[in-house]
């Protein structure tokens, strides 16, 4: 039975980068600010193309390495939809392990209340969604690597 | 702990902002948005209502 632990796959390797860029535009009453310095580390490399995949449309010519931070990032970050839909397999994968934790706990909880049935089961469920997660993560592994 | 989808004024497809939010940050009059890869946009309004448990969040402009 597995307790506590995050299921979050991703390469093992990680990487620093740095990069600082501003630029600011302001279209339909929505301004984008995109100015700042960052340094981050992650733990996947991959090249960048990006391509905005949010709700209102804009242009944005230019393209940059910006490793996948993209607060600030000059003339808005654009990202493939397989970036994009990585980040958020990502996202879901570790969400879903803070989600199975919770539940361990209120299993335990039920178990301090009285109710060792329903902590049993719950405790079940929380295997069977660890598995699931398993799986998520070995498909999140495989699509970093890519 | 769950992404939300940012609208202006309406919950309507159109009238999308941002999706997959992960922080909302209200300064002076305007409404800073990040989402899950970081980018951020900004709103002249203000929060009108939030439901985290199906997600969306309703922005007022000015």
């Amino acid at each position: 039975m597995h307790l506590h632990h995050d299921h979050i796959a991703g390469g093992e390797h990680s990487h620093e980068h740095s990069h600082t860029h501003s630029h600011a535009h302001t279209h339909d009453g929505v301004e984008h600010t995109h100015e700042h310095s960052h340094a981050h580390e992650h733990d996947h490399a991959h090249p960048h193309e990006h391509d905005h995949l949010h709700g209102h449309e804009h242009a944005h010519d230019h393209s940059h390495d910006c490793g996948g931070d993209c607060q600030g990032c000059a003339g808005g970050c654009q990202h493939t939809p397989m970036e994009e839909l990585v980040a958020l397999m990502k996202y879901m994968v570790g969400h879903n392990a803070a989600h199975a934790r919770e539940l361990a706990e209120l299993a335990f909880q039920l178990e301090n209340a009285g109710s060792h049935t329903a902590y049993e089961q719950v405790m079940a469920a929380v295997s069977d969604f660890e598995k699931g997660n398993l799986r998520l993560s070995a498909v999140l592994a495989s699509l970093e690597v890519k | 702990m769950c992404l939300s989808t940012v609208y202006k004024n309406s919950k309507t497809e159109d009238a999308i902002v941002m999706k997959n939010v992960m922080s909302i940050e209200c300064v002076d009059g305007a409404v800073i948005l990040t989402d899950l890869m970081d980018r951020q946009i900004t709103v002249e309004g203000v929060l009108a209502s939030a439901n985290l448990v199906d997600g969306y969040v309703i922005v007022k402009t000015n």
